[in-house]
């Protein structure tokens, strides 16, 4: 270890100037290093879990929002537009010549309905999924908070069925219950009017899809009972594509658009969201400038206390000059001395900032801190990311070195005879 | 042939609200090699203020100090320092002990700034403390010392490095006789064994007495060259 480095831990140990006597007589480090430095390194701690979590908390929304959007809708829509006759077999072979990286489809078929029980009314999409293939691409399985993944009909049984948890809360339902919802269809004899059927289900399970809006108005059920609920002839409407890397959903949407042609309509999952990621980004951005105005503002504290020690310490920079310090070698111990603080700061604002991402994960379940109905996801994760834990990191240390600028330059042009003249 | 530490005309003055206030006024000293010298004077004489500027603590207004004729008040901070470390000593009248380190990281302290490996500066420094009669003395702390204690530490400090010019300030001011007498002769011993050159500052005229070659000061110049 340098001599600077050394000399500037052992400094910033005996803060207050309490030597002690050593062994069992010293002083504890907290007495030693003193409250104003105590403080000091409390003030960025703060700073530094204020950043950690912020970042942390953004991170996790964003991730949750990507994770529930793709669980849900795929990394790829693939539709074809009017053409009835092309077979699912057909359409994944052509999409894997296209896609070499994709890792699963799966066919669906959407539908539009309405629920109707106690009196309410609500919109509804039914999904149709295949499923033989839908766990290739949607993590729906895993998302079923009640009951199992279980859909088709049993002879004349209704269809099974799941329901988002939010729709499931609104009419009362539960397992083995069943509902019913009307499908309006164009009637064949006049284009300008439609017929309603209605289709009875039975609730296979509840499923929590992150989402809100999701929540409240999805439904699962087979492809093949919804091919019958909607008379649709083709074998399906659309299909589901998912990919080895979902991050490159949207040049995959472009490479499919080109060799496929306009007959088919290609949508990416980061589609209709595009813009809500974007400022998802520069809220980020702002946010760290904003919360690490925080640890600017410990700095300055941080500035104040090395500036105490450089006056408290007049006698041992002497000692040392005439030991052979220059006054580089002063002014670098004392940046030496930034350096620690910004090092202990930011280690016990990390650690700070790790257990209040705890609590706020803590604090949304058992406060219902973000009810869902007001933030479309009921729950938010926290992610860590290296990048902004480095960034924070390195912009929380820089500046506590910055802050020591001013009180080294003012040690490194100490007389050194001042301090030697008196004890 | 030049000498091994000169001072040429040295004055040191500082501005006041009535003028310049003048500490040293044309001061010219040659020491040779080996050399022991002791300067007196009465406080305010000057005296301190030139064994700072002879150690490169302090720099002349005017005037230069050579050693082994290098100019050192031409060399920068840098190498100013340097060559303090490697070629000088310095004792104190307060011993001027780093509080919270104990005996033996005091004196591996010029080792340490040297650049010298913790392990052998502590080695080295372990060394001369015995050599010192400090043994069981190693591992406290200064407070935890007698004043001759914690004056042989520092002088076990300012010759751990084996420098060229012992520079002492008042060395037993802050001492009993007793302690006082000891120190004085530990000074001399030094002085014979390692080849000092040592230039001591002092009150004691009886110290100041036993030197081959005695200075006195008086309002920043000198009074008399022996006496």
């Amino acid at each position: 270890m340098s001599v600077r480095l050394w000399l500037a831990a052992r400094f910033l140990a005996h803060h207050t100037g309490a030597g002690g006597s050593g062994g069992k007589d010293q002083p504890p480090i907290w007495k030693r290093i003193g409250l104003p430095a105590m403080l000091s390194i409390v003030g960025l701690a703060i700073g530094v879990a204020s950043l950690t979590v912020a970042m942390a908390v953004v991170s996790g929304f964003e991730s949750t929002l990507r994770s529930a959007l793709i669980d849900v809708f795929g990394d790829l829509l693939v539709v074809r537009r009017g053409d009835e006759t092309v077979t699912f077999e057909r359409t994944r072979e052509k999409l894997k010549e296209i896609l070499p990286d994709m890792t699963g489809v799966t066919p669906f078929i959407t539908l539009e309905a309405i629920v109707v029980g106690q009196g309410k009314l609500n919109g509804v999409v039914i999904q149709g999924v295949d499923p033989e293939t839908v766990d290739n691409v949607l993590q729906i399985r895993s998302r079923v908070i009640k009951g199992k993944f279980e859909i088709g009909v049993e002879g004349d049984q209704p269809a099974k069925a799941l329901v988002g948890k939010a729709l499931a809360k609104r009419f009362g339902l539960d397992i083995g219950k069943t509902f019913r919802a009307v499908l309006p269809k164009p009637s064949a004899s006049d284009t300008s009017a439609f017929v309603s059927s209605v289709a009875t289900f039975v609730v296979t399970g509840i499923i929590d899809f992150g989402k809100a809006d999701y929540d409240e108005r999805t439904i699962v059920t087979s492809l093949h009972q919804a091919r019958v609920l909607g008379s649709i002839q083709a074998p399906f409407t659309g299909l589901r594509v998912k990919l080895r890397d979902s991050g490159r959903a949207q040049q995959a949407a472009i490479d499919l658009t080109r060799a496929l042609g306009p007959s088919w309509w290609i949508m990416d999952w980061s589609e209709g969201n595009r813009n809500f990621f974007r400022a998802i980004k520069y809220e980020r951005i702002a946010i760290f400038f904003v919360i690490f105005i925080m640890v600017i503002a410990a700095s300055f504290n941080v500035a104040s206390n090395i500036f105490i020690g450089v006056l408290r310490r007049t006698s041992e920079i002497s000692i040392l000059r005439a030991l052979g310090f220059s006054k580089r070698d002063v002014a670098t111990l004392f940046r030496m001395q930034g350096l620690l603080f910004g090092i202990v700061g930011t280690f016990v604002g990390l650690l700070f900032g790790v257990l209040l991402a705890g609590l706020f994960l803590w604090a949304q379940t058992a406060l219902n801190l973000l009810p869902a109905e007001v933030y479309k996801l009921n729950r938010i994760g926290v992610e860590f990311n290296f990048i902004d834990i480095a960034i924070v990191v390195v912009a929380a240390v820089m500046i506590c070195v910055l802050a020591s600028l001013a009180p080294a330059a003012r040690a490194a042009q100490m007389d050194p005879v001042e301090g030697l003249r008196h004890e | 042939m030049n000498s091994f530490l000169e001072a040429r005309g040295v004055t040191k003055s500082y501005p006041m609200a009535s003028g310049r206030l003048e500490i040293l006024k044309g001061i010219d000293l040659t020491i040779e090699k080996g050399e022991a010298i002791s300067i007196v004077g009465a406080s305010g004489a000057g005296k301190s203020t030139l064994l700072h500027i002879l150690g490169t603590l302090d720099r002349p207004t005017l005037g230069k100090v050579f050693h082994r004729g290098l100019d050192l008040t031409k060399m920068n901070d840098d190498d100013v320092a340097k060559h303090r470390n490697q070629t000088m000593g310095f004792v104190f009248q307060f011993h001027h002990l780093l509080a919270e380190f104990s005996a033996l990281e005091n004196v591996a302290m010029p080792l340490r700034i040297a650049g010298e490996m913790p392990q052998s500066a502590l080695r080295v420094a372990e060394e001369q403390l015995v050599a010192l009669g400090l043994k069981d003395r190693l591992h406290h702390r200064p407070n935890e010392l007698s004043g001759g204690e914690q004056q042989r530490v520092a002088i076990a400090r300012s010759i751990v490095r084996k420098p060229e010019i012992l520079f002492a300030d008042e060395p037993t001011g802050n001492l009993d006789t007793q302690n006082a007498a000891r120190i004085q002769d530990l000074m001399f011993e030094l002085h014979q064994r390692l080849g000092l050159t040592l230039v001591v500052v002092t009150h004691d005229q009886a110290f100041a007495g036993r030197f081959p070659r005695a200075l006195r000061m008086r309002d920043g110049q000198w009074e008399s060259r022996n006496f």
